[in-house]
C-alpha cells in the first residue's frame, strides 16, 4: 500500500466521522478490495485444520490502509466497524461460491466471543449469517453490535463509542443477542 | 417476532439473567403475570443461555485436560 493511499484513507475516515457520507462511498471500495485480497490470500492456504482469524484480517487491513502512525483511536474504531460489515460479506460470498461449485467444507472460522457456537464450515457460516439477518430485522442495533464483535473484534467500549450508546446498553444487547443467536442456530442445526 | 415484542422479551431476559437461577421463576411470575407466550419465550432463551455457559465450561475443561495429559 503506497504511503499516499494510506494518507487518503485516514483523510476519508476523518471526513466521514465529521458527517460527510460521501467520504464513506469513496472509502468502501478501497477497503473492500483490500479485505477481499487479504481474505482470499488466507483462504487459499486452506488446510483441513486451518482456522481463519477474521479479526486478525480486519486488523491487518487497518494497518495496511491506515498505517500504524498516530491515528486517533476513534478513527480506528470507526474503521473496524465498517470493515467488520465488509468482512462478513466477503466470507459469506466466499461460502456461497464454494457451495455453488459443490465443494465441501470451507475453513473453520475463529470468532472471538463465539465459543459456544461452532462455525466449522460454509454451512455454519451461512446459518450464522441468516440468524444475524433475522436478529437485525427485529433489532438493528443488536445486529450491528454482534457484527462488530464477531467480525471485527471490537471491544464493548469501542462499540459504545462508535454507536454513541452507553456501555451498559452494549453489554445488555450483547448478552441477550448471543443467547438469541445460540437458540436460533441450534434450531436450524436440527434436521 | 415483532420489534416491540423483542424489546419486551429482551428486557425481561436481561433482568432474569442477572438473577440466581432459583430467583428467576418468582421474577417471571410477577413480570409476565398471565402472558404465557411471553414467559415461554423468555424461559426458552434462558435455557439457551445455560447452553452457552455449559459449552464454555466444557471447552475450558477440555482445554485443561488436554494440557494435563501432555
Amino acid at each position: 500500500m503506497p504511503a499516499n493511499e494510506s494518507g487518503k484513507v485516514t483523510e476519508l475516515l476523518r471526513h466521514w466521522k465529521q458527517g460527510d457520507e460521501r467520504a464513506l462511498d469513496t472509502l468502501l471500495p478501497l477497503l473492500y478490495k483490500e479485505l477481499r485480497r487479504l481474505a482470499h490470500y488466507h483462504l487459499q492456504s486452506e488446510r483441513p485444520d486451518h482456522t481463519l482469524q477474521t479479526t486478525a484480517l480486519v486488523h491487518e487491513a487497518y494497518l495496511r490502509l491506515v498505517g500504524a502512525q498516530s491515528v486517533e483511536l476513534q478513527n480506528r474504531a470507526h474503521f473496524i466497524a465498517v470493515a467488520s460489515r465488509l468482512m462478513r460479506q466477503i466470507l459469506v460470498d466466499y461460502a456461497r461460491e464454494r457451495r455453488a461449485s459443490k465443494r465441501d467444507g470451507g475453513c473453520r472460522i475463529a470468532f472471538e466471543y463465539l465459543e459456544a457456537l461452532s462455525v466449522k464450515g460454509d454451512a455454519e457460516l451461512l446459518a450464522l449469517d441468516d440468524a444475524l439477518n433475522e436478529l437485525s430485522a427485529i433489532d438493528e442495533r443488536q445486529g450491528k453490535i454482534v457484527e462488530m464483535k464477531f467480525f471485527g473484534g471490537l471491544s464493548a467500549p469501542e462499540i459504545s463509542q462508535v454507536l454513541g450508546i452507553s456501555r451498559a446498553t452494549v453489554d445488555r444487547d450483547w448478552a441477550t443477542a448471543r443467547v438469541w443467536l445460540h437458540r436460533q442456530m441450534s434450531r436450524t442445526a436440527r434436521p | 417476532m415483532s420489534i416491540q415484542a423483542w424489546e419486551q422479551v429482551k428486557e425481561l431476559l436481561h433482568q432474569a439473567m442477572q438473577l440466581a437461577p432459583e430467583q428467576r421463576a418468582p421474577f417471571l411470575d410477577k413480570a409476565c403475570s398471565s402472558d404465557v407466550a411471553l414467559r415461554a419465550e423468555v424461559e426458552s432463551l434462558l435455557l439457551a443461555g445455560e447452553g452457552v455457559v455449559t459449552t464454555r465450561v466444557a471447552n475450558a475443561n477440555r482445554c485443561r485436560s488436554q494440557i494435563a495429559s501432555r
